[in-house]
């Protein structure tokens, strides 16, 4: 009986996309196929041989060749796992392409490629494999059943690529690369769409409330602050950027954001009690690092400590701006790239 | 790393999806992490992300979980039939969903299920163990004579060290069936003969001749055989004649007739006993040897001349009516007269009761001893001892037989009023052994 429902949503989901003039051999770019081909490298025939069984990739009306153009093409983006990038330009090893496929979830990535490839069986498979899980995630995001299934239903007709960029569609499924899982790569997807929503209407409703609302009164001018204050803030704003990236993170997630312990100990996968050790070592090396900067700005070690001991409203500081200040430069390098 | 899938510049799904799960390589994690720190926005998106792989993983646990409640409800015996079931239905559940990879932590949660399972079949076949062998404890507190076969001639042999006199009484005894005791009583025969030669013999000899009264006699506890112990020898004396005169009453009816069923057990009668109040002719018969516990723990330093006295042959059955008035006797012993005192000789006919004390002073209840009232004194010197003269036909021989009240406490009357209605008539001794009589027990006459 799962069986058959299950069966009947996934055809029910396609003839809807089909009836509204969708097929999914029409989602994908038509040009990517012929980038694909012309990608360099070559995969040892017996490896191919494993793999293509060990992930079942005729299941989802694949080709040999089409398969083979799928690992080639993530294979070399991101150059077989490669640490350096003179081992990157060599043509990898078997050993080595052995390494890096058998690292992926090549059976996700290849069930993520033949569906954006618009193969129909695939369709069949992913609706039948995480249609549940994607409605639940997205439900379990959202914290409302209706908004759950809006996203997910968003997200499905993304996927689906009824969405165009520069006239051709675009399939998220394409950036999948196999790292993770599939259904993680999803759920991550939804959640960029809800937080991205979020914000966009959260800005929405501010500017709305603005205009509706009278302005609140302005605080009062904070007192002129002192020579002790100023030389305060420096000091802070040195030692948050001198910190290490998981510090700033740890110091972000737990003072900015409000998350347990049990959520950061979640995200970066160590245990509570670890989260709690760094995060108390971060604090100390935070204090004693802000204790030396006021020593070398003049402040004597007594003088030092009572500045510590200052109101932090009095401080005109922005503990938020600074932490997040130190923007990602490798991403922006990256981009300008 | 593909930086521009969003509106602004954030790692990808891919990238943060990987960052979660810990597939990135390590520079490229750092990177990440850096970002993380410093944009709420992909923070957010993994906290998200990370919240609704935790639902995932809660609903999938409460979809197994009826099955463990109905698991967890069969209780015992169901765990241990789940115990396999569970194991099996671990593999079926994996195998559900052939594209889903749940973490280990999901798995952790159903494998504990199987050694919770074991770990209550074995505390249930400790405890069905553990109740399997106290059993037997509470079987013997209510039928004794169930146990080892061995413990009787351990006991005999133990029993045969201290005295050739014991050997004698040890020898004696017989047992006409198998011997079946239960631990209780051995171990109280054990106890016993800690107490004095004699009284070992006389314990040991009972579980060999496996008397049904044996085990109800050796239920005294060691405090009351302590102060049997510490009573006046002519009090114990007469407390052991009682026991006698009671256990040849109940014998009486089968004298003469000797079947298979009847257990001949040793006699270890004091002589002594008998013969201070009592004249005991007839067959020659043998009193069992649970007899001689009893006696033997009241009076434990008098001797035992057990084939002088003859024998009678007894039942188990007709034996254990004696027992409740021998037992009854004992616990007589707690009543207490009017004046503070223990009663050291009683006796009881037709709700008549009379009592004395260690002063000699007499007493009268004429409602089983609800209520006592003081005799006059109608006697010489002091009375000692107050007793039932009747008539006693032992194997069709008349004999004036006395059934003197227990130095502990006299007998209850019971088997007196069973007995074939002699005109009852109380007898009171005094220290010079004048004889006193009297029919209502307040007015006295010397005899």
């Amino acid at each position: 009986m799962q069986d058959f429902l299950r069966d009947f949503q996934a055809v029910s989901s396609l003839a809807y996309l089909e009836g509204v003039g969708i097929t999914p051999s029409q989602s994908v770019d038509s040009t990517r196929t012929a980038r694909i081909s012309v990608l360099p490298g070559r995969i040892d025939p017996t490896l191919l041989e494993e793999l293509w069984r060990d992930c079942d990739a005729a299941a989802y009306g694949l080709t040999r060749d089409e398969f083979t153009e799928i690992l080639l093409r993530v294979g070399s983006l991101q150059g077989y796992g490669l640490a350096s990038e003179s081992a990157r330009g060599a043509i990898p090893s078997r050993q080595q392409q052995g390494t890096f496929f058998r690292n992926l979830k090549l059976a996700d990535l290849v069930l993520a490629q033949a569906c954006a490839n618009g193969k129909e069986r695939a369709w069949e498979h992913f609706i039948a494999l995480y249609q549940q899980p994607l409605m639940r995630a997205a439900i379990a995001i959202t914290g409302s059943a209706t908004l759950g299934s809006e996203l997910a239903d968003q997200l499905y007709a993304e996927l689906y690529g009824l969405t165009t960029r520069e006239g051709e569609r675009r399939c998220p499924l394409e950036s999948y690369r196999g790292r993770g899982s599939l259904i993680g790569w999803l759920r991550t997807t939804l959640a960029q769409r809800h937080v991205d929503h979020h914000r966009r209407t959260h800005r929405e409703l501010l500017k709305d409330d603005m205009e509706e609302y009278d302005a609140p009164a302005l605080d009062p001018e904070p007192a002129k602050a002192g020579g002790e204050l100023a030389v305060l803030g420096k000091a802070i704003e040195e030692a948050l950027g001198g910190r290490q990236a998981e510090e700033r993170f740890l110091l972000a997630a737990y003072y900015l954001d409000g998350r347990t312990l049990f959520q950061i100990a979640q995200v970066l996968h160590v245990h509570e009690a670890t989260v709690s050790r760094r995060l108390r070592r971060a604090i100390d090396d935070l204090r004693k690092q802000v204790l030396k900067s006021l020593q070398r700005f003049g402040l004597n070690r007594r003088a030092a400590e009572e500045a510590l001991g200052t109101d932090p409203r009095d401080l005109d500081i922005n503990l938020k701006k600074l932490l997040q200040s130190s923007q990602a430069d490798a991403f922006q390098e990256k981009a300008a790239q | 790393m593909n930086s521009n899938s969003q509106l602004d510049l954030h790692p990808d799904a891919e990238s943060l999806n990987a960052f979660a799960e810990q597939a990135l390589p390590e520079g490229e994690r750092g990177q990440v992490l850096a970002h993380l720190a410093a944009c709420s926005r992909c923070r957010q998106v993994v906290y998200l992300a990370q919240e609704a792989a935790s639902e995932l993983e809660m609903s999938k646990a409460a979809d197994f979980r009826p099955e463990m409640d109905r698991a967890a409800a069969y209780g015992f015996a169901a765990a241990m039939a789940a115990a396999p079931v569970m194991a099996a239905a671990i593999g079926p559940a994996g195998d559900r969903k052939p594209g889903k990879r749940s973490g280990w932590w999901s798995w952790g949660w159903r494998l504990a299920w199987v050694p919770t399972a074991v770990l209550t079949a074995i505390i249930g076949l400790a405890v069905f163990v553990h109740v399997r062998q106290v059993r037997p404890g509470f079987e013997s507190g209510s039928k004794p004579f169930v146990v080892l076969p061995q413990s009787a001639p351990q006991q005999q042999a133990k029993a045969t060290e201290p005295s050739p006199e014991g050997k004698a009484v040890a020898g004696f005894a017989q047992p006409a069936t198998p011997p079946v005791t239960a631990k209780a009583p051995a171990e109280k025969a054990r106890t016993a003969t800690a107490l004095a030669p004699s009284e070992a013999l006389s314990a040991a000899a009972a579980p060999a001749a496996t008397p049904p009264t044996a085990a109800v006699a050796m239920e005294m506890s060691s405090s009351e055989l302590n102060e049997a112990r510490s009573l006046p020898e002519a009090q114990r004396q007469a407390v052991a004649a009682q026991a006698n005169a009671a256990l040849f009453k109940q014998a009486a009816p089968g004298t003469g007739a000797s079947s298979p069923e009847r257990v001949v057990g040793a006699n270890s009668f004091n002589a002594a006993n008998a013969g201070a109040t009592s004249t005991m002719h007839g067959t020659a018969s043998r009193v069992q040897a649970s007899r001689s516990v009893s006696a033997a723990a009241l009076a434990p330093q008098s001797e035992m001349k057990s084939a002088t006295l003859g024998s009678f042959e007894v039942t188990g059955k007709q034996l254990t009516e004696p027992t409740a008035e021998i037992l009854a006797a004992h616990k007589a012993k707690t009543v207490v007269l009017p004046n503070g005192l223990r009663a050291v000789s009683i006796v009881t006919a037709q709700l008549h009761t009379l009592a004395i004390d260690r002063f000699g002073t007499l007493f009268l209840s004429q409602d089983s001893g609800g209520h006592w009232e003081p005799v006059t004194r109608q006697w010489s010197g002091r009375a000692v001892e107050v007793r039932i003269q009747e008539s006693l036909n032992v194997n069709g021989t008349a004999a004036a037989g006395a059934k003197a009240g227990s130095a502990e406490g006299g007998s209850n009357g019971s088997s007196m009023d069973r007995a074939v209605a002699p005109p009852v008539m109380f007898e009171m001794v005094n220290d010079s052994d004048l004889v006193w009589v009297s029919t209502d027990g307040k007015t006295w006459n010397a005899k």
